[in-house]
């Protein structure tokens, strides 16, 4: 249709508000194109929509047990060469700890040893109280915390040095603790070594505090030892220094070597050439101990010299002592009476100063005037032995006139000895001189003296003993310091005396100890013998400084001693002695 | 076997857990003889649960940590036989679910939180053994007659909360030790 066809047949407009209109619409039919395309079926494409909603998102929280890492280890039970103590050893006198052990004790693991598992084996032991509660390790004294605490201390290490105090109980600590390593078959073979007068000392030792385990004394002629060596069944042996170091290629054909080795007043190997000291380092052993109340005598190389046995290498000469204190802290244990025992009966030092007699004070002047002029004399040429020949004679002299006899020491000495006697009490008088000893016998006959000292062969020492310990007339006993000043229980004394004064404070304290320790009942008083005015006072202030070597190696505030001993230039001082070139210096 | 080896056969586990960090916790087990030596010693490493066990455990994460993952993980590696298990956690205790030892809760007379923890777990059956108080779940109150009874044959004086001291340090020494090994 076209648009002037269409407009010719439109109506006017209607206004629908003015009323209604007739419709008329004229409509005609054209031909078109699409009129078939009614006929044909209409296409339908079907699309289809869900009407649910999209499922919701899922997070999954994994709660699986994933099972966590562990670590394990497993201890095997050694086997023990000991058999516990049958049960009519275990009497009713010894201690029983069983349900009183109120202190822990318990092991640590010393720094050296690195395998853990091996650490953790000693972390995981009961502590020493519940270990010694089993009746079969029955004591006989309950020990003290320290002493447990030295046991804790010497168990787990295969290096170490027990250096308490004398008196102190060194050797029940390591008694104790050998006896606890073989029941847990930690160790099967044990040597300790010691000095000669010690070795019936160890063997009523281990008799009180181990009397299940066999000891062989090593001793007899050079077939006998050899046997003794080699006896296979051998738990403990126990030894002197001379016989081990006379012995030495018959101990190292033992192929097995010692799973511990103890060394008795170490300080004995202290000089690391001698002969003995290279005798001991030579035995095989797995573990070395060394004890010793004094491990530092004369200078701090003495503890080279224990270490050398100890732990090789640990130390070097010449190491200044504040580091030495701290390389050795793992390896060191130190206990002094101060510190461990408050309850034992104090110990009173008193320094007796006497004015020579005159005799003695003629004859030691002349002495004394006589050698220096002779020393100065020499220049040079003097040496530390002509010094000490000297100071031997100037000492003797301070003991006894060798002219007249006198002695103003002796008559203190007797007076002392009176009171002492009427009191009901005893004493223990140490002199470095045998001489000495022998004159002092004869002068305090009264008080039924009893000698021990290098000429007193030593089937005979345990009798002495004896007698001074249970024979009341036996109010004194003389002994030198080589002699009795180590390893000796004499705790029936309360009166010590120095008659004379040994060349380092160790050696005296070892000495003074033998009364002053574990039993004693009462205050023991020691005093110490001082000439005025003459070479023995000089003495007593170079013994005082070198106390300060040991306290800078054990002591928590470690310091530079001011002197480290007794040296040449120091003994050549005793003298003022002088060289038209200046101040004899010690060279020799 | 004569009767003093039959009681030295006898053996005795002791189960703790530290804590290592806030959340994350290490187990301990100590097995020993009746001289109370070591015989086998496991722990685990630090075990720490994720943010949804925190959250979806609530307040039995404690038990199922203890005691299903770390307890029973522990237990799982015992090689010799075991007698008696004692702990001083008290959500340990679920474990006895999976174990078939008896399974005891022991604490000192004066902690309050361990054999006495009751209020905060499922009700517990109580005992006193010299100055040790001993707990066990209810649905295995026996289990505190069969420990009276093994420890009576022991006859020793066994303490039996010193061996918590010696886990407590030897987890503190294993994850030290094995802190310093070096990678493999």
């Amino acid at each position: 249709m076209s648009k002037d066809q269409n407009s010719s047949r439109m109506h006017p407009v209607v206004d629908p508000l003015k009323g209604s209109t007739e419709l008329s619409i004229d409509v005609r039919m054209y031909r078109t194109g699409w009129q078939t395309a009614l006929h044909r079926l209409p296409k339908v494409a079907v699309k289809s929509v869900c009407g649910d909603p999209p499922p919701p998102g899922v997070v999954s929280l994994d709660l699986r047990a994933v099972r966590p890492a562990l670590r394990s280890y497993h201890f095997s039970q050694s086997e023990a060469v000991v058999q516990p103590m049958p049960e009519s050893q275990r009497s009713s006198s010894r201690s029983d700890l069983r349900g009183t052990p109120k202190s822990k004790t318990r092991m640590v693991p010393p720094a050296d040893i690195v395998k853990l598992e091996e650490r953790l084996w000693y972390l995981l032991q009961p502590s020493l109280e519940e270990l010694l509660a089993d009746s079969s390790l029955s004591l006989p004294f309950h020990p003290f915390p320290y002493q447990f605490a030295g046991v804790a201390f010497l168990f787990p290490r295969y290096a170490a040095v027990l250096a308490d105090e004398m008196g102190l109980g060194k050797t029940m600590q390591a008694i104790t603790t050998i006896r606890l390593l073989l029941h847990a078959g930690q160790i099967r073979r044990v040597l300790i070594i010691c000095p000669k007068p010690l070795v019936t000392n160890w063997q009523r030792e281990f008799g009180l505090w181990a009397p299940e385990i066999p000891m062989n004394v090593i001793s007899g002629n050079a077939t006998e030892r050899a046997w003794k060596w080699q006896f296979p069944q051998t738990i403990v042996a126990v030894a002197n220094y001379e016989l081990v170091q006379r012995d030495r290629d018959l101990i190292g054909r033992n192929e097995d070597g010692y799973d511990l080795v103890v060394l008795d007043e170490a300080q004995r190997i202290k000089n690391r050439y001698g002969a003995t000291a290279e005798a001991v380092r030579s035995v095989s052993r797995r573990r070395s101990w060394a004890l010793t109340g004094t491990p530092v005598e004369n200078s701090v190389d003495d503890l080279v010299g224990i270490f050398e046995f100890v732990a090789p290498g640990h130390l070097s000469p010449g190491m200044r002592p504040s580091r030495m204190a701290r390389s050795v802290n793992d390896y060191v244990l130190r206990r002094t009476k101060d510190q461990v025992l408050k309850d034992l009966p104090p110990k009173l030092v008193r320094d007796a100063v006497i004015d020579l007699t005159l005799s003695q004070r003629e004859t030691y002047s002349q002495v004394e005037e006589e050698g220096t002029i002779r020393l100065s004399a020499m220049g040079t040429a003097a040496t530390v032995t002509h010094v000490f020949e000297l100071i031997l004679r100037l000492k003797q002299i301070c003991n006894f006139d060798p002219v007249t006899g006198e002695s103003a020491k002796a008559d203190r000495l007797e007076a002392e000895l009176e009171e002492i006697a009427a009191s009901g009490k005893k004493a223990i008088i140490f002199s470095q001189y045998v001489a000495t000893i022998e004159k002092l016998a004869l002068r305090l006959s009264r008080f039924g003296p009893v000698q021990y000292h290098g000429k007193i062969p030593t089937r005979y020492r345990d009798e002495v003993l004896r007698k001074f310990r249970q024979e009341e007339q036996s109010r004194v006993i003389l002994m030198s310091y080589g002699a009795g000043s180590v390893g000796l229980n004499l705790q029936n004394a309360s009166y010590v005396f120095l008659f004379d004064r040994w060349w380092n404070p160790a050696v005296e304290d070892q000495a003074i100890n033998r009364a002053h320790r574990i039993g004693v009942s009462g205050p023991v008083t020691v005093t110490r013998f001082l000439s005025q005015r003459t070479i023995e006072e000089r003495i007593h202030e170079i013994l005082m400084e070198k106390r300060e070597i040991f306290d800078t190696i054990f002591s928590a505030n470690a310091q530079t001693p001011k002197n480290t001993g007794l040296s040449q230039k120091e003994i050549f001082g005793l003298f003022d002695l002088h060289t038209p070139h200046g101040p004899i210096s010690g060279a020799a | 076997m004569s009767n003093a080896k039959a009681t030295l056969s006898k053996t005795l586990g002791f189960l703790s857990v530290v804590r290592d960090t806030e959340s994350s916790r290490i187990g301990g087990l100590l097995l020993i003889n009746a001289s109370s030596r070591p015989l086998e010693f496991h722990c685990t490493a630090p075990v720490k649960p994720n943010r949804a066990q925190e959250i979806l455990y609530g307040p039995t994460l404690d038990e199922y940590l203890c005691g299903e993952q770390i307890g029973h993980a522990l237990h799982a590696e015992i090689k010799v036989g075991l007698d008696l298990l004692l702990t001083d956690v008290p959500e340990m205790l679920v474990l006895r679910h999976l174990i078939p030892q008896p399974l005891i809760l022991v604490g000192g007379e004066s902690k309050e939180s361990d054999a006495d923890a009751s209020e905060t777990l499922p009700q517990l059956v109580h005992t006193q053994r010299n100055a040790v108080a001993m707990a066990t779940r209810f649905e295995y109150e026996q289990d505190l007659a069969r420990a009276g009874e093994l420890l009576d044959s022991l006859g020793t004086s066994l303490d039996l909360l010193e061996p918590f001291t010696r886990i407590h340090e030897a987890i503190q020494e294993a994850q030290g030790g094995i802190r310093k090994q070096p990678a493999a």
